[in-house]
């Protein structure tokens, strides 16, 4: 009989995000909860009869009861499915704790928190849980050593549970909080070591998978936005490991050289052209690059007011983004009289001196720039 | 513009056609007094060129002379780049305008008039005529009489010629209106971030007191946080605590200690029990045999006792007796001292009575004596009073007082004033004739003495000689009757007075008054005779009869005295003296022997007493011990009969050997004592019984500590600390980014706003300085030293003295105002004029105010400015401006043909 289950981690419900716009940070909290529902949905369609999920369910470990039950509820509406569930770093097992105010509350009845590090016998599935809950934010010692312990039940398959990092920091491994041991299946003869802790999805040994978060939670996350289906055929033969889309919203990441119009339209386009719907996608622009005072005007408008419109989000980092006032901007300006005189003096000033000073000065060229093109548009 | 000429028609006070020819290039005044019409000429010149033919305006209609209706005519001729203009206008009646251009059109009506604004840019009037508004530059360069004062008054189209002037010289420095809206753009946007001061407003002021209160709310949180994390470390603390207590191990481990303990405990207490019975009982039997051994010891003393009585009874019995005999003795031998002392008593009671006898026959002699002296006293005194009597008696009869004999003497001396005077008065008769021719003459009827042969004559008097007839002699004397009736006055008062007497004449007055005195002076020494006899004493008063009184009363004590004393004779002073010295000796040594007896019984005395105290003792003594024995005797009889000493003896030997047998027993149980005390095994079981409910109590509070642990947790649930920190933190980055962006934003907008305004500034300067450079010349002609400040609008603003202060315009005075009014106005016809700009000056009535010195100045530099522009000076003050050396103009008849009034 195959075992077939559903690995995920890092729910990471009601994580705040600090960067974004209250509108879209609603969106984004609330997408954390549909991967729920879309978990659900992926083990049924799967016929994955369990979900593990690898820790950090929620973001914190004090939150309002609307936080901590609104998972429970979209866990509930799926009654076929056990969803086991893990304390991580982000939400440990602490006594009279999250869980426990959870445990007292009630929980839905196919749900199940593994707070102990004690394994749990699913008999009907044939697999033996090792569950490694976290008792605290850092431990240090691996808490899936105890696996390496715990005798070998006949005919079950061993599959762990744990949350924390494989990958240590310098020679000693010891030193690094949350650390598991990347060999563990071989060493507790598990099938299959189910991990969380890490957002972005990764592969470590045929044994052992980072699931990653089912919704993606910041730039800097790669391979997020999935689950893992675990087939398992027999004890000893590794898993068959299958990667699971289950995020809405695309989190990227680009970096332009922008000198002209030209670039400014091919980047326009080139972004209007990302796959999927725009508004589902967050952006992080980081441009380089020199601009004339008419070309920075038209990159707000083309990028930060009509792209920027387009994408759920966008960031924009233009700390390498410089202005380069051109004869034309100046005349522009004015030919003569103060103005230009003072356009001169701007440019002067964003050309020499210090940093911080130059990026004033071009700050308020560029000000003046777009303040004196309003005065002419209010005059035509 | 060259103004060339000018004729007027009809026109206010000139009916007949007159004008200004010849109008020079340079300076031109026109002088005269007032009323001359000089301003008249000026709105001629200003009507002609700026109103409009047709217009009805006020100022036009007031063009029109009062006595006739004509229209007003103006004809003007100037002169521009291209050549002259000639322009005629009619007002009011068959009004018209003409220019004749110096190509040979000519233009009528209003093509006349808009050629002409073009010309010389001005703008065209409305319906009540030409305004500063519409004049233009004009306004300012052509000042009419008392406008010269005060800054130039720039209306807009003057300074819109001026700008264009100012631009076509230096270029577009200023950037036009945008150019200037720019500045007051960013200046509005930077205002509504920060006030003037650089302070936050509106809603970048909020930020930092948001960003304090979200850093407070997420202090708070995360105290909360702490707080909630302790707690449940606590808790779990405790309830592992519990667990470990709540085992049981220990607490049956002590429950079996302690019932062993207890086991124990029990058996030592029966040992011990027994063993403080033994010791009981062994005290019971040692206080038997103390009272064994008290009860032969008591009859043992009691013996000894009866003999010590016996012993003491006896020889108090032979002390009393001795101490008895004693007593006796001195009894006897105070009696016979007492007896003695008896007999002295007695004489000497004898003695004193015989002392006290012959001291009253003393005291009785003396106040005989005294008696007898007395009266002798009192006799002198009751003849000395006698005599005083009989003196007073005799002075009382003689009338002549001291009174009465002052009264006589005060009139006798009156009277032999008055005789005196008439004596000095009266006239003397002196008969020197022998005795014999005296004789048988007469005074009035009288003969004459020939011993006194003198007469003196006051009244009348008749000598008669006999035989020869008789003289009579009448003294004239002055006041004579007057001074005879004061002698006859005087002399009746004296025999009054002498008569009230009892005097003869005054020489018995006398007499008798000497005779008074006498008797009087012998009553006062008999009174002091008596009074040395008897005088007042305390006993009785001063005079005979109280002495006499006195007498009396002393007689009869001594009577008495006598009576008492059984005397018939009284024994003599010194016999009776001599008597009592004898006895009082016989006394005083009664006295000393009575003395010496008692000073003898005093030591028998005090030894009886002695005896006799002792007497008493020694007897009760005696008979204490007598009843003593006695008792003893009693007592002793009856314990031996009760109890005889042998059985005593039997009981105590007992009693001993009872006492040793229980000793022996007690030491046999103490020795049954082995291991644990009764002490250490209470110990043990206090120890345990406190460690078992210790445990007890900490359960306990434990439990009580995890229901407080877990209600707070509780209490804390639903808050959603952690939720509520990351939302804080949001937030508050939020609003830091906020912050940042309005800093940069204040930052960029300064920047901005800083250098605007100064490359605003920088270009007004550059851009005024075509004006200021045409003033200052004049400037300095006027104020040496001295530099102008004029604004974008051309005003003036002020000036910058040599030292370096400004003052402004406003607070100059009004002749250094207008002074400086005029330069500026020929700057500005200057710049214009270089510019091929029509630009003429005309002041009328200008400089009144300047002072010798400044108007000297002012001519020059009228002079200097006429070299580049034309300049009209209209002035009442002829002489004055002569100076200015100007082309003078005067008003000529004009032509009429032009000028003919319809």
């Amino acid at each position: 009989m195959t075992i077939r289950l559903i690995h995920t981690s890092d729910w990471q419900i009601g994580k705040v995000f600090r960067f974004v716009d209250d509108a879209t940070m609603g969106l984004l909290q609330e997408a954390r909860l549909v991967a729920i529902t879309r978990l659900g949905e992926l083990a049924r369609r799967h016929g994955a009869a369990h979900v593990l999920v690898a820790g950090d369910v929620y973001d914190m470990e004090d939150l309002a009861p609307r936080s901590l039950n609104q998972p429970l509820e979209r866990m509930r509406s799926f009654p076929a499915v056990q969803w086991h569930l893990l304390p991580g770093n982000h939400d440990p097992y602490r006594v009279h704790g999250l869980w426990d105010r959870l445990r007292h509350r009630g929980i839905p009845v196919n749900v199940h928190i593994h707070f102990t590090p004690e394994p749990v016998v699913i008999a009907e599935e044939s697999f033996v849980l090792l569950p490694a809950p976290l008792l605290r934010r850092h431990t240090l010692g691996d808490p899936t050593a105890y696996m390496d312990e715990v005798g070998l039940a006949d005919g079950h398959a061993r599959i762990g549970l744990a949350h924390g990092t494989v990958s240590g920091f310098g020679s000693d491994s010891r030193s690094v909080a949350n650390y598991i041991a990347p060999n563990r299946p071989e060493r507790a003869g598990l099938t299959y070591l189910a991990l969380g802790d890490w957002h972005g999805q990764k592969k470590i040994t045929d044994r052992c998978w980072y699931s990653g978060t089912p919704e993606t939670d910041g730039f800097d996350v790669i391979g997020g936005g999935q689950a893992l289906l675990i087939e398992i055929e027999a004890p000893r033969a590794p898993p068959s490991v299958t990667p699971l889309l289950t995020g809405q919203y695309s989190w990227l990441t680009f970096a332009a050289h922008i000198n002209s119009r030209a670039d400014i339209g091919d980047l326009a386009a080139r972004l209007r052209a990302l796959p999927g719907t725009l508004d589902r996608i967050l952006v992080q622009l980081r441009i380089e690059g020199a601009l004339s005072l008419g070309d920075r005007q038209y990159f707000v408008q083309e990028i930060n007011e009509g792209v920027g419109a387009a994408l759920r989000f966008m960031r924009v980092d233009d700390q390498g983004l410089f202005s380069r006032p051109t004869q034309e901007d100046l005349d522009q300006i004015d030919r003569g009289g103060f103005v230009r005189a003072a356009a001169e003096a701007l440019k002067r000033q964003s050309e020499e001196g210090a940093a911080d000073d130059r990026e004033i000065a071009a700050l308020a060229l560029q000000r003046l720039y777009v303040e004196h093109m309003k005065l002419q548009a209010a005059r035509q | 513009m060259k103004l060339r000429s000018l004729s007027l028609g009809d026109l206010k006070k000139f009916t007949t056609p007159i004008g200004l020819e010849g109008i020079a290039d340079g300076l031109n005044v026109v002088a005269g007094p007032n009323e001359m019409g000089k301003s008249t000429l000026l709105d001629a010149l200003r009507a002609v060129l700026f109103e409009k033919h047709s217009s009805k305006a006020q100022p036009i209609v007031a063009l029109q002379n009062d006595r006739n209706d004509a229209g007003p005519v103006v004809a003007l001729a100037f002169e521009l780049g291209d050549g002259l203009y000639r322009i005629t206008k009619r007002f009011i009646r068959k009004p018209y305008a003409r220019l004749c251009c110096p190509d040979g059109r000519t233009l009528e009506g209003d093509a006349a008039e808009d050629w002409l604004r073009g010309l010389l840019g001005f703008d065209e009037p409305g319906k009540t005529g030409a305004k500063p508004e519409t004049l233009g530059m004009w306004n300012v360069l052509w000042v009419r009489q008392g406008q010269s004062f005060g800054a130039p008054d720039l209306p807009a189209s003057a300074q819109s010629s001026l700008h264009n002037a100012l631009e076509s010289e230096v270029g577009d420095v200023l950037g036009g209106r945008r150019g200037r809206l720019l500045p007051q753009r960013i200046k509005s946007q930077l205002d509504a971030l920060v006030t003037s001061g650089g302070k936050p407003r509106g809603d970048y002021r909020l930020l930092p007191e948001r960003l304090q209160t979200l850093q407070n709310n997420l202090t708070e949180l995360d105290r909360r946080r702490q707080e909630l994390s302790q707690t449940l470390d606590d808790l779990e603390e405790a309830e592992k605590l519990l667990a470990r207590l709540s085992s049981g191990d220990r607490d049956r481990a002590d429950q079996i200690e302690l019932d062993e303990a207890r086991v124990r405990r029990g058996e030592v207490a029966a040992l011990e029990e027994r063993i403080q019975a033994a010791a009981t009982e062994l005290k019971l039997k040692e206080q038997k045999l103390v009272q064994a051994e008290q009860a032969v010891e008591g009859r043992r003393k009691l013996s000894e006792e009866i003999a010590f009585d016996e012993a003491a009874a006896m020889a108090a019995r032979e002390r009393l007796t001795e101490v008895a005999g004693q007593e006796k003795k001195a009894r006897s031998k105070r009696d016979s001292l007492r007896a003695a002392v008896g007999v002295a008593e007695a004489s000497v009671t004898e003695a004193d009575a015989l002392v006290a006898r012959s001291r009253a026959i003393l005291a009785a002699v003396e106040r005989h004596a005294r008696l007898q002296a007395l009266q002798q006293q009192c006799k002198k005194a009751e003849e000395a009073e006698e005599r005083q009597h009989q003196a007073n008696q005799a002075a009382a009869a003689i009338l002549v007082t001291d009174k009465a004999i002052e009264q006589i003497r005060t009139a006798a001396k009156g009277l032999e004033t008055i005789v005196a005077r008439l004596r000095a008065a009266a006239t003397t008769i002196r008969f020197e004739m022998p005795p014999e021719g005296i004789a048988g003459i007469e005074i009035d009827g009288q003969k004459l003495s020939p011993a006194s042969p003198t007469l003196q004559a006051v009244q009348p008097i008749a000598i008669s000689i006999p035989d020869r007839g008789r003289i009579i002699v009448d003294p004239a004397i002055k006041d004579r009757d007057k001074l005879i009736a004061q002698q006859r006055d005087a002399r009746a008062k004296l025999a009054a007075w002498l008569d009230q007497a009892r005097a003869a004449d005054v020489e018995d007055a006398e007499r008798q008054h000497a005779r008074r005195r006498g008797h009087l002076e012998e009553a006062e020494l008999a009174r002091q005779e008596a009074a040395v006899h008897a005088p007042g004493t305390d006993e009785y008063e001063a005079g005979a009869q109280a002495l006499a009184d006195y007498i009396e009363g002393l007689s009869q004590i001594h009577a008495r005295e006598k009576d008492e004393l059984g005397l018939r004779e009284l024994p003599r002073p010194q016999e009776a003296r001599a008597t009592l010295r004898t006895v009082e000796e016989h006394a005083g040594q009664a006295r000393h022997a009575l003395a010496t007896a008692r000073a003898e019984l005093a030591g028998p005395e005090e030894a009886l007493a002695q005896m006799q105290t002792e007497l008493g003792a020694v007897t009760a003594r005696s008979q204490d011990a007598d009843q003593l024995l006695k008792q003893r005797r009693e007592q002793y009889e009856k314990a031996e009969e009760s109890c005889p000493n042998t059985r005593l003896e039997a009981e105590l030997e007992a009693a001993r050997s009872e006492q040793m047998e229980q000793a022996a027993k007690v030491s046999a149980l103490a020795a049954e004592r082995v291991g644990e005390t009764l002490p250490q095994l209470d110990a043990r079981i206090e120890r345990l019984e406190n460690a078992l409910r210790e445990r007890r109590e900490k359960r306990h509070r434990l439990e009580v500590k995890i229901a407080e642990l877990k209600s707070r947790i509780d209490a804390s649930e639903g808050a959603g600390i952690d939720e509520a920190i990351e939302q804080k933190h949001r937030e508050l980055e939020r609003c830091k980014r906020e912050c940042r962006l309005f800093d940069r934003e204040v930052e960029v907008l300064t920047l901005l706003y800083t250098t605007l305004a100064a490359a605003e500034r920088e270009a007004k300067e550059r851009y005024l300085s075509p004006v200021l450079k045409r003033v200052r010349p004049y400037l300095q002609a006027l104020l040496p030293g001295a530099n102008i400040t004029i604004d974008e609008d051309l005003q003036i603003t002020g000036i910058v003295r040599e030292a370096g202060y400004e003052e402004a315009f406003s607070h100059l005075s009004m002749g250094t105002q207008e002074q400086i009014a005029v330069l500026v106005r020929l700057a500005f016809a200057e710049m214009l004029a270089e510019q091929g700009r029509p630009a003429t000056i005309i002041l009328d009535d200008a400089l009144v105010f300047s002072d010798d010195r400044r108007i000297s100045r002012m001519f020059d530099i009228l002079s200097m400015a006429a070299r580049k522009v034309q300049v009209l000076i209209f002035t009442c003050r002829e002489q004055l401006f002569e100076g200015l050396g100007g082309r003078e103009l005067s008003l000529v008849p004009a032509r009429s043909d032009e000028l003919t009034s319809a």
